[in-house]
């Protein structure tokens, strides 16, 4: 078993490497592919163990509990499929040559490190190594996010990586003050940075010093998390990438900040009862508000997915505010699923139009069946139509906070998601349906394959209407070791 | 060996005053070297070595001394300087905030981080309450310059400053090495660095020759 979970992190390094050999960006895309999948296969062997024995430890450094195996289980699931569409999205480039091999290379290895970064990330038991991993996950996606090195897009990773590191850099003061804190309390003092330990001595700390611990590393986690009022570079580096990383970046990197932020709640949350709620549901509003006022203005398809990233952001931290961490955490789950798969939709729209502008796409449906559809119904979902699953967490995260009693922020919870609601499902049908004015788009789209939009949306569909146990076994799994619920 | 601690955090503090007050960017680039000078000597002062430390820890400070000392004082101001003359600058003209009016704002982000240091509770007794407060001023004055200077150098440098500040805090809160921390803060900064300058490279080409502009075929 160490062996298979070693060879989970060592297969990205590897391929990372191998992709430097290859001459043939078709070959290298193909490696993306096949290295996710076995990377996705050993993931779902070492979470099935996490998930049956709780805890599943690699020496002092590396684990497995329910919280990171589930979200490694994402991790893996996006990358997979990503890969799978990144071969389409790069095919017409590969025909025109401006995807040639050495950018091919330059994709891979960037591709690979930045799913290993992502996997160190969740599966560090040493709070000091998770950080410099989430660091890790910030440059090597910095750097995809230029992959074109066109001026937008190096302004967009430069946003990105400076406000990131700063973040991350707060985010380091936040784990010192808790190690430190630690420090006073333990007897092994060697083991002060492992979550193992600190969870074991959060309800001795001192109250104080663990909300300073919380408040920094809400700052530098809720920054790469791209909460409201951090969530400059998020609509920038979102718009600006490669679709395949768009998606990833979407769909699982935020996603991992959340998870070093919910390792926090746990350090938190037994000295200072009931705290964390004052602090994440006033942000959690903010990134909702400031997410649906932005996406009524938005007419770029990329943006406009990016903010709706935010807004899904701030309702997941909402959910860990209300103390609904199993919502909070299934919403994640469908938020990723429905992400990534707008985000391959939008991408073959843009490519099919030549334009990021929703207000010069017209009749998607005609001209572009399979994305078109499924920009549609992914849209439909994000804004929390029934039946998707989406309609259901956000339902449950709601319910949850009303029996909280925090009644102001969930009217304007629904409030800002009914804006929302409005504005995207006028400029959906506007582009789905509007008569075509001038000539039919002559973008050359790489064929998006059926089923990586109907899998998602039957998924989606699926869990809006029944959930099978053994999801449900995970999520609460992974919820009770947060804090119940 | 401890005794020498505070002096080197007085001359940290000094290097960040001067980082304040100088528009010259070169200067800048030279007081951050000269800063991971003092960040690698500090943790020796810090924990001060004796004859009963084990062989062992020593070879880890020194290990992490030389690290630092190479990738803080040698790499990266080489790579600033470098990064520099492609550009051709050699000043921040255009701060938001004046130097002059920048020197007060940062007295009141000093004596907010002493205040921070020595009113922290009793429990934290074992912490070096000037080391915690000149780290915490470093940060500041780090997270100031990110925000408040226009060139993206400058802006390099306010967060090679502020991390220098994280690590000051966490030898002052924790007082032992913690070798994955250190080594791993380094190698991220180091690469953060290096990717920082090739896209400050990349960002001075103009947007004419720059090709492919919002609408680019490949989104």
């Amino acid at each position: 078993m160490t062996a298979i979970f070693i060879s989970m992190l060592a297969i990205p390094v590897l391929c990372a490497v191998l992709v430097l050999f290859v001459r043939e960006a078709r070959s290298i895309l193909r490696i993306c592919v096949w290295g996710s999948v076995a990377t996705a296969i050993l993931t779902v062997v070492c979470a099935q163990r996490a998930f049956s024995t709780s805890l599943f430890a690699i020496g002092r450094q590396l684990m497995f509990d329910s919280l990171s195996a589930y979200h490694a289980l994402l991790v893996v699931g996006v990358f997979s499929l990503s890969s799978v569409y990144a071969c389409a999205y790069f095919a017409p480039a590969i025909a025109d040559g401006s995807f040639d091999e050495e950018k091919a290379r330059g994709f891979g290895t960037l591709w690979f490190l930045f799913l290993g970064s992502m996997l160190l990330t969740v599966s560090s038991n040493n709070a000091g190594l998770m950080w410099v991993a989430m660091e890790a996950t910030t440059i090597t996606s910095a750097l995809l996010v230029c992959l074109d090195r066109d001026q937008p897009s190096v302004q967009a990773a430069w946003t990105y990586l400076l406000m990131c590191s700063v973040g991350i850099a707060l985010a380091l003061v936040g784990i010192l003050v808790a190690c430190a804190e630690a420090q006073g309390v333990s007897p092994d003092s060697s083991s002060i940075f492992l979550w193992t330990t600190l969870r074991e001595l959060a309800p001795q700390l001192s109250p104080g010093a663990a909300r300073l611990a919380f408040i920094f590393a809400l700052v530098g986690f809720g920054t790469k998390a791209g909460l409201a009022p951090m969530h400059g570079w998020l609509p920038e580096a979102h718009g600006h990438a490669p679709t395949p990383v768009s998606a990833v970046l979407s769909g699982v990197l935020l996603n991992c900040a959340l998870y070093c932020l919910s390792r926090f709640v746990l350090i938190v949350e037994p000295s200072n009862p009931g705290w964390t709620s004052h602090v994440l549901v006033p942000f959690g509003v903010l990134s909702v508000a400031v997410a649906a006022a932005f996406i009524v203005h938005e007419r770029d398809i990329k943006r406009l997915l990016a903010f709706s990233t935010v807004e899904h952001m701030g309702i997941i931290i909402l959910g860990f505010g209300f103390g609904a961490y199993g919502a909070a955490l299934f919403h994640t789950f469908n938020h990723s699923i429905c992400k990534m798969m707008s985000f391959f939709c939008s991408g073959a729209l843009v490519q099919r139009y030549r334009t990021r502008d929703m207000s010069k796409m017209h009749g998607t449906l005609g001209h572009e069946s399979v994305a078109g559809s499924g920009f549609l119904l992914g849209l439909f979902a994000l804004i929390g139509l029934p039946p998707f699953s989406i309609f259901m967490s956000e339902l449950w995260i709601a319910r949850a906070g009303i029996a909280e009693e925090h009644i102001v922020a969930v009217v304007a919870f629904l409030s800002a998601v009914a804006l929302a609601f409005i504005a995207t499902v006028l400029r959906a049908v506007e582009m789905t349906w509007a008569e075509a004015e001038g000539p039919a788009p002559d973008g050359s789209v790489g064929r998006i394959r059926l089923e990586l939009v109907a899998l998602p949306l039957a998924l989606l569909f699926l869990l809006g209407v029944w959930m099978p146990q053994p999801l449900s076994n995970m999520i609460a799994g992974a919820a009770s070791f947060i804090g119940g619920g | 060996m401890t005794g020498y601690a505070g002096t080197l955090l007085v001359v940290l503090l000094a290097l960040d005053l001067y980082m304040i007050s100088t528009s010259r960017l070169g200067a800048c680039i030279r007081a951050t070297a000269l800063q991971g000078v003092v960040l690698a000597v500090l943790p020796l002062a810090l924990t001060g070595i004796s004859s009963s430390t084990p062989t062992s820890e020593v070879l880890r400070l020194v290990a992490v001394a030389i690290a630092t000392l190479c990738v803080k004082s040698g790499f990266i101001p080489w790579l600033m300087f470098r990064t520099l003359r492609g550009r051709g600058e050699s000043r921040e003209f255009e701060p938001f905030v004046s130097l002059h009016l920048s020197q007060i704002v940062n007295g009141a982000l000093f004596g907010g981080a002493f205040w921070i240091a020595i009113s922290l509770p009793p429990a934290w007794a074992h912490i070096h309450t000037m080391g915690l407060g000149v780290g915490l001023a470093t940060l500041f004055v780090g997270l100031y310059m990110t925000i408040n200077r226009r060139k993206e150098i400058s802006q390099v440098l306010g967060f090679l400053v502020l991390e220098s500040g994280v690590m000051v805090i966490g030898w002052a809160l924790l007082r032992q090495p913690s070798f994955i921390i250190e080594v791993g803060a380094l190698l991220d900064v180091l690469v953060a660095a290096m990717v920082l300058g090739i896209l400050a490279t990349g960002l001075q080409a103009s947007p004419d020759e720059a090709g492919v502009g919002e609408e680019g075929a490949q989104a």
